[in-house]
């Protein structure tokens, strides 16, 4: 792996874990709703799911 | 992904139904194609482009008819027969078939049609083994390989530069996003900002205080003023692509006109020396900031220094200074009650001491005077430098400034010449139009600026709002509930915004880097290419030691750049998948998703030297981890077939039959002359034969 390679990674990880352990659960959930509309121009659905995920996150 | 195997039948030349298998191994990743214009190269390109995404490329002419001729002249009347493409790939772990077909009918009066809309399907080989179909099998290929990236993939590589023109921009830029995994970022803050956090602020509303629905009021208010200025923003954004656009056409025929042609590249010359001037100019305007940010307090000085040489004089005239005696000295002698002589302190000596005392504060006086003294020659000297620096900037930027008038005067003088009537009226009608669009452009670019504005103060309201929302007091359980939904939506959107400026940072200096490496490598002329932070291809050239533009690079140069920037981004995307980022970081493998891209290419050595077409048939195939090459036997002699060779798994030839006579044709390949083109009796198609 390169320095930047490395930086780079270094630094996303440093602003995850800026996040508490629900709202890092909570950006896995929106990224796996968002990769699974990511293929529409205008995705159908979209707010429905990502609430669904706030909501069952953050209870 | 990585293409398996086409099979195709009756699809536009070829007859019957026929395949190719692809190399698919690490070494030996190259599956040539080789076929005589006309032979079917282009419509082997759109069995690809059609099969996966139903539509044909602008390269395929008479796109709607996609029988096999032959196929159709064998047809009785109320006969039907069926066209089809089948190609069977790997993504994503899993083996995939998809197949599109179409049937044709021939009527009675011997017209022969298509019978309703081609039909996709998709399968997919499961766990057990079985093949089980997939449902919207459109969908799911798009989740794949989504259809903007296609022209990435899928190119002719003679028109492979049109990729690197003004009117490819924006989908260059959402193909680059989405290819490389940045896509995701943007449109999930867009998402939580203005649809997730409306609806919870909707739902807070309902259960909160007076003073929450108030601020929720405020805030539907302003998220609609910020979507309303949005939108005109890529309305505007757009309108300025297509300006380019049409800017671009008209240079181009005013480069076509002969009594003008020297006269726009003239102008062409004078507006990059502008835009270097321009350049310089906003250089120094920072340097000057920079410069008066750090010691422009200097400049206001003069009458401190003034006064802090005559308070020392005056000092020094009174006997001030230097003090005789030192406060800690005397307070020593108070303390210890013995004289430095040895004598002692009695009560009469003690109370002169301490009348003596008072007087001892001018010590530190002389104190602070020393060391203000010894700065102030350093200030001064600053000062000095500062004047001189500022001088010096202000001289380099009335020199810039004059020298861009001059410049403006020129071109003016240029474009007056241009229009000249006495040039034809072609020629002025051409610089009518480039003035027209020109002055649009200036309008759009003053609509922007002010919108940007707009939209800045907006967002920032919109940032106090959410503040107050995340801290006023709420009675109400539920309501405190969606208050703490609504902060962690809003901290994963800012979390995402960063790692998405991160990653497009990422993408762009990497591209770049490797662009250049290519580039450099591959061109002859000195030219830095790069890519901008608009993910625009951007050939720069040095001139006195100032970066300027390159105007009228050649289509050749441009296919190069083209094919170094796809080969680049193929790169890029397997190195994302390899990488990882997401794991590392404990969020799982959602984070960035990258993957392998195959390169189908059309004629990709077509308009290119011999250095060039060695080069680039040198890199492609270390770039992408599959690549499979149409060429015709011109395309493919000498530099590309020696390049290549020993990175060729599989090899096929269009075998092109025709009626016409004297029409055979051979190719010679791996020392065996083969036959490329023959005649036939029958109705003129193509065969594909493996070369073994």
């Amino acid at each position: 792996m390169s320095d930047n390679d490395a930086a780079l990674k270094e630094k996303t990880r440093a602003i995850l874990l800026e996040l508490a352990e629900p709202e890092r659960r909570l950006l896995s959930a929106v990224l796996r709703v968002e990769r699974d509309h990511l293929h529409m121009k205008r995705p159908h659905g979209i707010k429905e799911a990502l609430m669904k995920a706030v909501r069952e996150v953050l209870k | 992904m990585k293409l398996q195997e086409l099979r195709i039948a009756n699809f536009r030349q070829f007859h019957g139904e026929q395949e190719i298998v692809f190399a698919q191994e690490d070494q030996k990743n190259i599956t040539v194609i080789h076929g005589y214009n006309g032979a079917g190269k282009t419509a082997l390109l759109n069995a690809f482009v059609w099969c996966l995404y139903g539509e044909v490329t602008k390269d395929l002419e008479a796109p709607d008819r996609l029988l096999n001729e032959a196929a159709s002249s064998e047809l009785r009347p109320g006969g039907e027969t069926t066209v089809s493409v089948r190609l069977r790939f790997l993504a994503r772990g899993q083996t995939y078939t998809a197949n599109r077909q179409v049937t044709y009918r021939k009527e009675a009066d011997g017209s022969v049609a298509a019978r309703g809309e081609p039909t996709l399907t998709l399968f997919r080989v499961a766990d057990s083994g079985a093949q089980e179909q997939v449902n919207n099998a459109q969908n799911a290929i798009d989740q794949l390989l989504p259809k903007r990236l296609y022209p990435f993939f899928f190119f002719n590589g003679e028109r492979v530069e049109a990729i690197a023109s003004a009117g490819a921009y924006e989908d260059v830029e959402q193909g680059v996003k989405t290819l490389l995994d940045v896509e995701i970022y943007e449109r999930s803050v867009r998402h939580l900002r203005d649809q997730v956090i409306p609806e919870l602020s909707r739902e807070l509303r309902q259960f909160g205080s007076q003073e929450a629905q108030a601020l929720v009021d405020e805030q539907t208010r302003e998220l609609e003023r910020e979507r309303g200025f949005r939108d005109a923003l890529i309305a505007n954004r757009q309108n300025l692509t297509e300006i380019a656009k049409e800017l671009e056409a008209i240079e181009q025929a005013q480069r076509r006109v002969e009594a003008i042609r020297d006269l726009v590249a003239k102008r062409n010359a004078v507006t990059t020396q502008k835009k270097a001037v321009t350049e310089r100019l906003d250089a120094v305007r920072i340097q000057r900031a920079k410069l008066l940010s750090r010691s422009g307090y200097l400049a206001f000085a003069g009458a401190i220094f003034e006064q802090v040489d005559e308070k020392v004089r005056d000092a020094r005239q009174k006997g001030e200074l230097p003090a005789k005696v030192k406060p800690q000295f005397v307070d020593d002698l108070l303390q210890e009650r013995t004289c430095i002589c040895g004598r002692n302190i009695g009560p009469a000596e003690a109370e002169r001491l301490t009348a003596w005392r008072a007087n001892t504060g001018l010590a530190d006086l002389e104190e602070q005077i020393a060391m203000t003294s010894a700065v102030l020659p350093g200030l001064r000297a600053r000062r000095t430098e500062y004047y001189g620096g500022l001088d010096e900037l202000q001289d380099a930027l009335a020199g810039a400034l004059a020298e861009r008038r001059r410049l403006d005067e020129e071109l003016d003088e240029l474009g007056t010449k241009i229009g000249d009537g006495g040039h034809g009226e072609e020629a002025a009608n051409l610089e009518r139009r480039r003035n027209e669009e020109r002055g649009r452009e200036q309008n759009v670019k003053i609509e922007i600026a002010l919108t940007t504005d707009k939209l800045t103060a907006v967002e920032d309201r919109l940032r106090e709002i959410q503040q107050k929302l995340n801290h006023i007091e709420l009675q109400n359980e539920k309501a405190r509930l969606i208050q703490r939904q609504i902060q962690a939506v809003n901290q994963i959107a800012d979390a995402l915004e960063r790692i998405y400026f991160l990653q497009k940072d990422d993408v762009r200096r990497e591209l770049s880097q490797r662009i250049h490496e290519i580039w450099s490598n591959a061109a002859i002329k000195e030219y830095r290419a790069t890519v901008t932070e608009e993910f625009r291809l951007d050939l720069k050239k040095n001139v006195g030691g100032i970066e300027q533009p390159v105007f009228g690079a050649s289509t050749g140069e441009k296919q190069v750049l083209a094919l170094s920037f796809v080969g680049s981004l193929v790169w890029k995307a397997r190195k994302n998948e390899e990488r990882n980022v997401g794991e590392a970081a404990g969020v799982g493998r959602d984070l960035v998703v990258g993957g392998e891209y195959p390169l189908v290419m059309d004629s990709p050595f077509g308009a290119l030297e011999d250095d060039y077409r060695r080069k680039v048939a040198e890199w492609i195939p270390t770039l992408a981890s599959q690549v499979i090459v149409m060429a015709s036997k011109t395309q493919w002699r000498n530099e590309v077939e020696s390049a290549m060779r020993d990175r060729i798994g599989r090899e096929y030839i269009l075998e092109l039959h025709t009626p016409k006579a004297q029409a055979e044709r051979t190719i010679e390949l791996r020392g065996r002359e083969l036959p490329y083109v023959r005649e036939t009796s029958g109705a003129e198609q193509t065969l594909i034969r493996e070369v073994q």
